[in-house]
């Protein structure tokens, strides 16, 4: 009851306002094929008008949008995450040991040829070397991305491909993968690249530097485009425009390129080295905000079908229902942009991994999880014909940007347009908060004459930021509200060239203080063990660092807390007993993979140097582990700390007296 | 009322003796993992051989199944394998496919879980159920009484939007392969892995297919898990040669599937070699088609074990040697021995 008035009331909210997202376009959910696991890892259309899409337990199905019908292509695959069409009988997909084409030669329907394209390349059997793509040039060359590997996890006893790993052997890695693998690592070719497949079957290595490049795809204007997501080296998620022979930035797969010196460890080598060689994101997603794992970019070939956003790009977000655009912005010869939200919820389900635009100009979005954040199924979005108010270019200019519109603007001054700048440090850690950050002032702004764009001109502009923009009450002349309003533009070169930013590596902007960086510290609070079981929940303990959270069900309380940085960062309960005793503390928890052990320390004294939080499979699949422990009259300290390799979420603390 | 209907079942079933349908399942398997009699009950067993090779069914003394079953392995086929023992209670013969019996007795006096078993050599390592005597039954998924498959089949959900079939196959993390490893089903509970990173047959089992789960319900980390028993191991080495061993190195070209069954394709240097395996009808191995139609020299052959026979050639000091005319086509069987 609760939650229908709560409906009602958000309907009204919406229809009052007249600007929700549903008034321009609607999505629509598609039924899949019952008993099929609808984690869709590629999607295309046929030439003759059918879906083609691949799915995570290896089957290819097509679909015809007029009759319904879903069809079973070909099965078996392995992780297929990206599919492209040659012909109404021909698929190519990337699945994760090869890129294969399937050919339906009898004309049933279905694929009897499953032909090897290209498997030259390595695999260690690690479970993040995810295979993305295929795109396609015109001449016929197909491109694919391959992931680094995780430390979440070691490589398998048997690889494919050479193993080279800075001078330890295959058997001593297999061991102990983090005897400095760092968080991601590169321990077969051509783990971390772009790769070139041409119409020969011949694999080329063409671009290094990546982490983990989900989304690769080539726009009308024929750019290579591949998104990253934020990690080690990446201080944010990323989107690239990639040009051969280019580094982007994680330097790992380095050690596959012909200069590399053998068994030079990239990390150790100074951060400046790598930021002089390497080419920067073309478009940066600031975490949190604006995107945590992009996906599938995708041009809008629609002509208009779509919409107003014709051959802009769009972009795929996991962990909350929402498409991305890219305004593209040529400077100076090289290609920079700003992102804006284009679809938030309406309908849109989490984990928008894949894309394809039907021949009537729909959207078809596939999603998945693999056991992270996401969701699972097939959905269409179309537009209604009602044109939105929202911003359709945002371009440099020598003293600040100009900013256009869809429709003519009503009146606009200062303080519609609020703008901020920051940067993301470019170092071997994990992510990197916004420093730099401060609000950035207004000197001019001019309204062109058909009042569809603005001239602004600001206090400060300077490569290596993103300015952030956040419209405020900017409504077009026939009323309508702007309807995305938070707009970032990454600045890497100005108008004369100048692309100078020593700050990115050392973490000093010229002038401005770094932002607040340090972890939230809550203090623990004594609690008094009362009965033989008790329960004491994590998001009631102390804490530095890790943060509350209640995005993965199946917790105790309130929520549970999630480690943030890999090491530094503590869980603490002070525990008031009144009497000594043994005790067993038993952490309630989960991990999607690998090991993250923690220190635990009670009193001051080292109880595990690493308590053993293994994988419980998935992020809400809770387990827990115990450990034995006297305890002492009067107050306790139990003490959870992380040392190098995160944490697992914890969802509370369990005593038992013995 | 109720209690009253309760009182009418108890005194029918008492009357007349308990009837236990029992028949088979592709994969040699019981289609009837386990039931439950009292103590001293009458009870009328119909064993009806659905499948396409032999089985029979024996019930035995708790802990005595692979007893029997090990007695059974070495004797001959007109004894319908049923060694002469205490161990064994009540037995049919060995029924042909479409066949079947009747089997009327008492149920023992004493508690425990009987188990029945197909006695039929090598059949009874997977092929076998639980008569539960007086005991309640705990969960199937959890029943160490049963046989595996019966026991994965219990927890598995549908995987697939189509019925169970075979040939089914996965390109899945296996164990005891590259990440590149292929697991096939073939008909009559053969499996096997192929190993597109290094092209060539790594091993095979019978019994059930594999539990994806590991692999599917998360991001990948994790193996497939063998459902069955493992009869053929192959080195880890390509095992063709032209001069010495390991000079060749095959590269992997896709399959095509032949009925469902894949044909791998793989090259070294010119040469194409096409392998597709099908199942032994008796479900006790399989057989390896090879195809080279451009080989131009003698190929050999490292026979890695003893249940392995290659059509042609000759064999010396554990390597087959074929000329290019016999290389051209021949087959290679690995059979279950049964352990010996």
């Amino acid at each position: 009851m609760k939650r229908t008035i709560f409906l009602l009331f958000l309907i009204a909210t919406l229809s009052v306002r007249g600007a929700g997202i549903n008034d321009y376009y609607k999505v629509e959910n598609i039924p899949a094929p019952k008993g099929l696991d609808v984690q869709i890892g590629g999607l295309t259309f046929l030439p003759d008008g059918r879906l083609a899409a691949c799915f995570h337990r290896g089957e290819v199905y097509t679909y015809n949008p007029k009759t319904k019908i879903w069809k079973l292509f070909a099965d078996g695959l392995h992780e297929p995450l990206g599919i492209i069409a040659e012909d109404n009988h021909t698929l190519v997909v990337m699945q994760r040991p090869e890129l294969t084409r399937l050919r339906d030669t009898d004309g049933d329907g279905e694929a009897d040829h499953y032909q090897t394209i290209s498997d030259d390349f390595g695999m260690t059997g690690n479970y993040h070397e995810f295979s993305f793509g295929p795109t396609r040039d015109k001449a016929g060359n197909y491109y694919i991305g391959l992931n680094l590997a995780s430390s979440g996890a070691s490589i398998r006893p048997e690889i494919r491909g050479e193993f080279r790993h800075y001078g330890i052997s295959r058997e001593q890695f297999y061991k102990n993968h983090r005897s400095g693998s760092g968080r991601m690592y590169s321990a077969t070719p051509y783990r971390g690249w772009i790769m070139k497949v041409t119409p020969q079957h011949k694999t080329i290595p063409f671009a290094p530097g990546f982490r983990s490049p989900n989304g690769v795809n080539f726009d009308m204007q024929g750019r290579l485009w591949a998104s990253d997501n934020q990690g080690d080296w990446l201080g944010t998620s990323k989107l690239f425009h990639v040009k051969e022979g280019n580094f982007y930035g994680h330097p790992a797969s380095l050690v596959w390129t012909k200069e590399w010196e053998k068994g030079r460890n990239p990390l150790k080598v100074p951060p400046a080295e790598f930021d002089e060689k390497r080419t920067r994101a073309a478009v940066l997603f600031p975490q949190g905000s604006m995107a945590n794992s992009p996906t599938q970019m995708l041009s809008d070939t629609t002509k208009g079908k779509f919409g107003p956003f014709t051959e802009q790009l769009l972009v795929g977000e996991m962990n909350r229902p929402r498409i991305m655009r890219i305004l593209v912005d040529e400077v100076a010869g090289e290609t920079q942009g700003a992102c804006l939200p284009f679809m938030d919820n309406g309908g849109l389900r989490r984990g928008m991994h894949r894309f394809a635009f039907a021949p009537d100009g729909s959207l078809w979005v596939g999603q998945t999880h693999l056991s992270w954040v996401g969701a699972n199924g097939l959905q269409r979005i179309s537009w209604t014909g009602k044109m939105p108010m929202s911003v359709s270019a945002m371009n440099l200019s020598d003293t600040g940007f100009k900013i256009s519109f869809t429709k003519p603007l009503s009146q606009v001054a200062d303080e519609n347009f609020a703008f901020q700048r920051y940067y993301y440090k470019y170092h071997q850690g994990y992510g990197s908060p916004q420093l730099g950050k401060e609000p950035i002032k207004i000197t001019a702004l001019n309204l062109a004459p058909d009042r569809k764009s603005v001239s602004i001109d600001l206090e400060k502009l300077n490569p290596g930021y993103v300015y952030q923009l956040n419209l405020q009450n900017i409504t077009a002349s026939d009323k309508t509200p702007a309807l995305n309003t938070y707009i970032c533009y990454t600045l890497n070169r100005l108008t004369n060239g100048d692309d100078k930013a020593p700050h990115l590596t050392t973490g000093n902007s010229s002038k401005s203080r770094p932002a607040r960086s340090a972890a939230k510290v809550v203090q623990a609070k004594p609690t008094a063990l009362k009965g033989a079981d008790q329960i004491f929940e994590a998001e009631d303990a102390g804490r530095k660092g890790p943060s509350l959270a209640k995005n993965n069900g199946g917790y105790t309380g309130k929520g549970f807390v999630d480690f943030q940085a890999n090491s530094g960062e503590h869980l603490n309960w002070i525990i008031q007993t009144k009497s000594a005793g043994d005790s067993s503390l038993s952490f309630r928890y989960a991990l999607a993979g690998g090991n993250r052990p923690l220190k635990l320390k009670v009193n001051g004294k080292v109880i595990a140097k690493a308590l053993p939080f293994s994988s419980t499979g998935s992020w809400s699949n809770w387990k827990s582990i115990s450990i034995d422990t006297p305890l002492k009259v009067g107050l306790n300290e139990i003490f959870l700390e992380s040392t190098g390799t995160s944490g697992p979420n914890i969802d509370h603390l369990l005593i038992r007296r013995k | 009322m109720r209690f009253l209907v309760i009182l009418y079942t108890a005194v029918t079933l008492s009357a007349a003796p308990l009837k236990i349908n029992i028949g088979t399942l592709p994969g040699l398997q019981y289609d009837k993992p386990r039931f439950e009699v009292q103590p001293g009950q009458e009870v009328m067993l119909t064993f009806k051989n659905a499948d396409e090779m032999a089985h029979n069914l024996a019930i035995v003394v708790p802990g005595k199944r692979l007893e029997v079953v090990q007695a059974a392995l070495t004797m001959p086929p007109d004894s319908n394998y049923i060694p002469k023992s205490k161990s064994v209670l009540w037995h049919t013969k060995v029924l042909k496919p479409d066949e079947s019996a009747e089997l009327k007795f008492e149920a023992p006096k004493e508690k425990g879980i009987y188990p029945y078993v197909c006695t039929f050599p090598g059949h009874g390592l997977i092929m076998y159920g639980a008569m539960y005597v007086g005991i309640k039954m705990p969960k199937l998924a959890q029943d160490e009484n049963v046989s595996p498959m019966a026991r994965a089949q219990s927890s598995n959900k549908n995987l697939h939007a189509w019925p169970h079939r075979r040939p089914l196959m996965y390109r899945i993390f296996m164990p005891d392969a590259s990440p590149a490893a292929i697991a096939v089903a073939l008909p009559h509970g053969v499996s096997y892995c192929w190993d597109a990173g290094t092209c060539h047959l790594r091993y095979a089992w019978i019994g059930g297919f594999v539990d994806p789960m590991p692999v599917w319900k998360a991001n990948g980390n994790g193996l497939a898990k063998i459902i069955g028993t493992k009869f053929w191991t192959g080195s880890k080495d390509f095992p063709f040669h032209k001069k010495t061993p390991s000079d060749f190195k095959p590269q992997f070209q896709g399959y095509r599937k032949i009925d469902g069954h894949p044909e791998f394709h793989y090259t070294i240097g010119d040469i194409d070699i096409y392998e597709r395996s099908t199942a032994l009808p008796s479900g006790m191995g399989l057989t390896r088609h090879f195809r080279i139609p451009n080989i131009t020299y003698p190929l050999h052959i490292t026979i890695a074990s003893v249940n392995t026979k290659v059509s042609k050639g000759k064999i010396n000091q554990g390597v087959a040697t074929l000329t290019s005319e016999e290389a051209k086509s021949f087959t290679i069987t690995h059979r279950h021995t049964h352990g010996k």
